[in-house]
């Protein structure tokens, strides 16, 4: 075991830092919060240095490189900033999807796209009204030589106008034996006739990331837009889950040491009682806490992007990650706000946001619930 | 422990938490994102007498006891935190200090005032470099004649731009301090030399505004000393006194937040049971709001158990500090884990849980923050002060 990043590994953390250095002005990043508006700039800056397709092969303009310089990369954008870190992370959200299973045709036309930083990524399976999976109505007819999709899918992140296409969880066999088994997922471009996207409206954190209602009204599209093969979609999902369980893990990583790094800072200057805050002994065994909880998840998460490069990618530690992470990074963000005292609950300083955008992270693709049904699972060894 | 609630403070009760749900959290959203409090709504809200609660009955106000207090405040903050902020501000820490320690003249020149609502408090005491360290204040007050001229800057000074009068901490002696140093002063908006600045953008709490305030050769007169001539010097007990009271109200606030999330929980749950899902599928949810009831039960016992020994006429000052951790502490977890029941739909504003998670969290820091109400705490377990530690 080698507990130390390589050369190569070293330098991209230093590119990153440096990209952040140079590109999150404080006043920048403060007004597109404010607007929450989409870094647009920033994004497209960040595939001038090949990050957004850091992993895709090199014949799909990508960077050749893993699922590990991918969690450097989350990690150091998001450290730099909780919400446009999130936002560049998570541009090609799905993309592992066509990475596994696309047709050398459908990588082609999209994943250069993506690491150009031209398009976001989507990808669609909840649906309104909750139920898991397995109650997914949206439908996929055969019509001629097209799928006809009809049906409607709630939160999907990234839909709306930067949106490229929409990689969506169809039942393509109404007459499957067990309902989780009928289902596929089909490419379906965001200019096709019938999308009808609605914002979904004020939410938590990571605003500044697109996310709406996508309703798709009698969609056709070409049978070749299916992905891989058909009726295999919850396993292609399941595949995916463990790249977005690690990438948000990564994400919250880096929410947690950015929260951190500016509670330290903070409690090194600010003077009360005629001490700094850092002198009271309290506040040292905090950060001491935090700390270690940062340097735990840290190792979770490298150990779980390694397995990913090295063998197959690891449901239960994937899983694993993503759970203590998000947890850990909630925690030390909700202690950052504490450190700043009355300054933490003002948005100019930046915890709550941070805070905000770590809570949504332990949300979003799967919350806890569901990444310890993932673990026990793995655990049992039931597939 | 044997408390009996009159049948007349029942009705009332009721009479608020209907207001509550059929008034108050219907626009809700609407309020969130403006950002504001609609006057109409104000004029409900003092129209409902809450305004005075705690202000006795012949200055014009309800003169509820502190448990009955209390019981309202758990019934106000079951929407969003911006109305109590709002009331609890003005009749809690913007005034008690008046009718503690000021004079009979100055209870029925302002008391009547602030009880109808008509005017609107604030408590001017902390500044940008004493939060914790209240007795770190630098805003001055040097007599000029007839008056004391006040110079200094407040900070996050919660309802600075809607309320008429200030309840302003100043240091009088710059050798003794909080030592016998400190004047609480009634200043009225008018007066000349206060500026107000812009609201400050906030993680939640929406509707209620916190702003810097500056006074410049503020020119206050001397009848507006809280107790008079004889009070000078005496103002730090006065403010550490109002936000000793204030602490069982953010207590109670605490708990009715919690209480309400608790339900909105228990509401999903039972719709996604009727959808299909069995008690065997939601086990751990199930357990989660066993452990959410838990504690929002204990706390209940620890407030009305302290506003009841308060309303006997005993200190508690340590039960107040003990109340103000716990339940602020318990609702910051019992929000965090209603996101966790709710899942993505959490996140979104409309289901009201995550805006509530944003207002409950300034309970841990306002008002005495957590880490001071331990320090509160442990001193008086020591027996610090006693032996002189």
């Amino acid at each position: 075991m080698i507990f130390q990043l390589d050369k190569m590994q070293k330098q991209i953390r230093k590119a990153v830092v440096d990209f952040v250095r140079g590109e999150f002005k404080k006043d920048l990043v403060d007004d597109l919060v404010r607007a929450k508006v989409y870094p647009e700039k920033i994004w497209k800056k960040s595939s001038e240095l090949g990050f957004p397709g850091i992993a895709f092969p090199e014949e799909f303009q990508g960077e050749g490189l893993g699922a590990f310089e991918k969690t450097i990369i989350a990690e150091e954008l998001c450290r730099g900033d909780s919400s446009v870190g999130a936002c560049l992370a998570q541009a090609g959200y799905g993309a592992e999807i066509l990475l596994e299973y696309g047709s050398g045709s459908q990588k082609g036309a999209w994943l250069p796209k993506i690491a150009a930083a031209q398009i976001l990524c989507t990808v669609a399976v909840a649906e309104p009204g909750g139920g898991s999976v397995t109650t997914t109505q949206t439908a996929a007819v055969r019509d001629g030589d097209h799928w006809k999709i009809d049906g409607e899918k709630a939160f999907v992140r990234n839909a709306g106008s930067l949106a490229g296409m929409y990689i969506v969880l169809c039942r393509t066999d109404a007459n499957a034996i067990a309902p989780e088994q009928g289902l596929s997922l089909i490419l379906v471009e965001a200019d096709r006739a019938g999308i009808h996207v609605s914002d979904s409206g004020a939410r938590l954190g990571q605003r500044q990331i697109p996310a709406g209602e996508v309703r798709f009204d009698s969609v056709c599209v070409p049978m070749e837009n299916l992905i891989g093969k058909e009726n295999q979609g919850i396993r292609q999902l399941g595949d995916f889950l463990n790249h977005a369980r690690l990438s948000t893990a990564a994400q919250s990583l880096g929410i947690a040491q950015g929260a951190f790094d500016r509670a330290f800072a903070y409690v090194q200057q600010r003077e009360q009682f005629r001490k700094k805050i850092i002198d009271f002994q309290v506040t040292r065994h905090k950060l001491a806490d935090l700390a270690t909880e940062i340097e735990a998840a840290r190792l979770l998460t490298y150990q779980a992007a390694w397995a990913v490069d090295n063998d197959r990618a690891d449901a239960r530690l994937c899983a694993m990650a993503k759970m203590h992470a998000a947890r850990s990074a909630v925690a030390v963000c909700d202690e950052a706000i504490q450190l700043l005292g009355g300054y933490g609950y003002m948005q100019e300083y930046e915890v709550e946001r941070f805070f905000r955008d770590a809570k949504t992270a332990d949300i979003i693709d799967g919350s806890r619930n569901a990444q310890k049904d993932v673990i026990i699972d793995a655990l049992i060894g039931k597939k | 422990m044997d408390y009996k609630i009159s049948e007349e403070f029942n009705v009332f009760r009721t009479t608020i938490r209907d207001f509550v749900e059929q008034e108050l959290e219907p626009i809700s959203l609407q309020v969130e994102e403006a950002n504001e409090i609609p006057e109409p709504i104000m004029d409900r809200i003092r129209e409902l007498g809450l305004f005075g609660m705690p202000i006795p009955k012949e200055y014009g106000g309800l003169g509820l006891s502190t448990i009955e207090e209390v019981m309202i405040y758990e019934e106000i903050t079951r929407t969003n935190a911006c109305f109590r902020s709002r009331i609890g501000t003005s009749n809690g820490i913007g005034s008690m200090g008046i009718l503690y320690d000021g004079t009979d003249e100055q209870k029925r020149k302002y008391l009547p005032r602030i009880a109808s609502g008509e005017w609107t408090t604030a408590f001017a005491l902390t500044e940008p470099d004493a939060g914790s360290d209240a007795a770190n204040i630098r805003t001055s007050a040097v007599v000029d004649g007839d008056f004391w001229i006040l110079n200094g800057t407040k900070q996050f000074i919660t309802n600075a731009e809607c309320a008429q009068l200030f309840t302003t901490i100043a240091v009088t002696d710059e050798v003794k301090r909080a030592r016998g140093g400190v004047t609480a002063f009634i200043v009225e908006k008018d007066m000349p030399g206060i500026s107000v600045g812009p609201a400050d953008i906030k993680m939640g709490l929406k509707g209620s505004h916190t702003h810097e305030v500056i006074f410049s050769d503020c020119r206050v007169p001397k009848e507006n000393v809280i107790g008079g001539a004889s009070m000078v010097g005496k103002g730090f007990s006065t403010a550490m006194r109002v936000l000793d009271k204030g602490r069982l109200s953010m207590g109670a606030c605490a708990l009715g937040g919690s209480q309400k999330i608790l339900e909105l929980c228990i509401d999903r749950v039972h719709q996604r049971m009727d959808r299909g899902e069995t008690t065997a599928d939601l086990q751990a949810v199930h357990f989660a709001l066993a452990d959410m009831a838990i504690q929002v039960h204990a706390a209940r016992q620890m407030l009305h158990h302290a506003a009841v020994k308060r309303d006997r006429g005993e200190n508690v000052t340590l039960e107040a500090s003990m109340i103000k951790v716990f339940a602020t502490e318990m609702a910051s977890r019992i929000a965090s884990n209603a996101m966790d029941i709710f899942e993505t739909d959490g996140l979104l504003t409309k289901n009201r849980i995550e805006m509530f998670l944003r207002d409950v969290r300034l309970y841990r820091i306002y008002e005495g923050t957590s880490e001071i109400q331990r320090l509160i705490i442990s001193r008086g377990l020591l027996d610090l002060k006693r032996t002189g530690k």
